[in-house]
């Protein structure tokens, strides 16, 4: 959430009194809480919410150098925007740019024109570093997807579009290595995607059952006569609708 | 009324309140597991049908209330008893293929010979019956007609497939072109986690050998 405030990105979710949740709130808010995760366990996070796409992801990316969030490329030669590109947040390290392209839900939005363009735009500006994206929400599938973008040099390159969900994000956030610290930055960023909507599965091993239901209540609930349960045990029956003031002895 | 009768029908009606409240608990983490399967398995997209007895309101989309009738019955008021998760349809190739997941939640009914369901007490007892989620995958040639998939609720209120001792089968139907494979777990198979993507992965094997399909955990 900070992070969206630092970028002036907060302006649609406080039109009125209350919070409306937006994708710009949620990337903030989620993105902007695991930057103070150590880097491995960040990028495992990223890495292992995404689907079959995962395995043509590095095992690791090495030290992060920093995270942007909606930096601004203004070289926009061979894209498709006139002033400038703009990807939700950015994972630099030594040998990576790692493009995380957000949308508000999962299900669908992501698209490959916006791809096209936030990588052509950063390899633009630098093409030393390789290039890695992960398309964070929006997808009706999790299958990886192969694309070939053109170069400032002409040059066609291939790139794979790693597709993850918030749902699987959230997943692999809850399997946090616990520590103090740790487990604060898990339940505010938990609370956080709760608040837009994402709630981390429950496992059956939790259900909590120390309570005990006796049998004996079945036949209770059986042998129960009187003249009000006469209407309960109707339900066994069929109803004549047109008995229904009989039943109910309407008050007067 | 006896005041030893009232004090039965109080602890009856705490036991269902309490049973009321374990039912909720247990179906927020089945639709979870549901949630995480359909992602699991890449699947587009997920609706639910009641079975075992007709839902209350049987066209929610017209968004008219709900009459009290002379064909309801209480089983009608108990969704999560029996359940279809329809993940819908994926294609594979020369293949089109369907997957439900049917929650049945007691088998008792359908470990008996007893033909008439509104009688629990004929049922099989809660501790010889058995709770499970059991696999359904219809596949069809593309752009054939869906002819078995529209029948597949006579399966699910089949004995031979919902009771607890079934495992799997497959079901050809070489008249319509279809064939359809059933395959049962015991809902424990899915209490956690890892156990979930062993037996996805057991029925995803299954799957794929008999139905000559590509179905992959991602």
């Amino acid at each position: 959430m900070l992070q969206a405030l630092l970028h002036s990105k907060l302006k649609a979710s406080f039109d009125n009194p209350s919070f409306r949740p937006s994708e710009d709130t949620l990337t903030s808010s989620v993105f902007g809480i695991l930057q103070y995760l150590p880097d491995d366990t960040l990028w495992q996070i990223v890495r292992n919410s995404c689907g079959e796409g995962k395995q043509f992801l590095p095992e690791t990316i090495g030290e992060i150098e920093y995270i942007d969030f909606w930096p601004k490329y203004r070289d926009v030669e061979g894209t498709t925007n006139r002033s400038y590109v703009e990807p939700d947040v950015l994972l630099v390290t030594k040998k990576y740019y790692v493009i995380i392209e957000a949308k508000k839900f999962d299900g669908g939005g992501q698209y490959l024109t916006q791809w096209k363009n936030e990588i052509r735009a950063i390899n633009n500006e630098d093409d030393t570093k390789e290039i890695l994206f992960v398309a964070m929400g929006g997808n009706s599938t999790l299958m990886h997807e192969e694309i070939s973008v053109e170069l400032k040099n002409a040059e066609v390159r291939t790139y794979i579009i790693n597709r993850s969900s918030w749902f699987n994000l959230l997943n692999e956030i809850q399997k946090i290595e616990s520590s103090k610290e740790r487990n604060r930055l898990v339940t505010d960023v938990t609370q956080a995607m709760n608040r837009h909507g994402f709630i981390q599965i429950k496992w059956l091993n939790s259900l909590m059952h120390n309570k005990t239901i006796s049998t004996e209540s079945i036949t209770t609930i059986n042998r129960w006569k009187s003249h009000r349960i006469i209407f309960l045990e109707g339900f066994k029956k069929k109803i004549n609708i047109n008995s229904i003031n009989t039943i109910w002895n309407p008050i007067k | 009324m006896e005041s030893n009768k009232v004090k039965e029908l109080q602890d009856a009606l705490c036991d269902i309140r309490k049973a009321h409240r374990l039912i909720c608990s247990f179906q927020q983490r089945m639709l979870d597991l549901a949630q995480f399967i359909r992602m699991k398995l890449d699947l587009p997209s997920l609706r639910l049908y009641k079975l075992f007895s007709e839902p209350i309101n049987p066209e929610p989309d017209k968004n008219e209330k709900v009459v009290l009738s002379g064909k309801m019955w209480a089983w009608d008021f108990l969704y999560s008893y029996q359940l279809e998760y329809d993940f819908e349809t994926k294609i594979y190739g020369q293949y089109e293929y369907a997957i439900s997941l049917i929650q049945c939640l007691d088998t008792g009914f359908f470990d008996k010979e007893d033909d008439d369901p509104k009688y629990p007490d004929t049922f099989a007892t809660e501790e010889d019956s058995e709770s499970k989620l059991v696999f359904y995958v219809n596949r069809i040639q593309v752009n054939s007609e869906w002819i078995q998939w529209y029948n597949r609720h006579e399966l699910f209120n089949d004995k031979r497939y919902m009771c607890k001792d079934f495992k799997k089968e497959v079901i050809d139907y070489p008249e319509d072109n279809e064939k359809v494979l059933l395959y049962s777990f015991p809902i424990e198979r899915f209490i956690d986690e890892q156990s979930t993507i062993e037996a996805l992965q057991e029925f995803a094997d299954y799957c794929n050998k008999e139905l000559d399909l590509n179905i992959r955990l991602i």
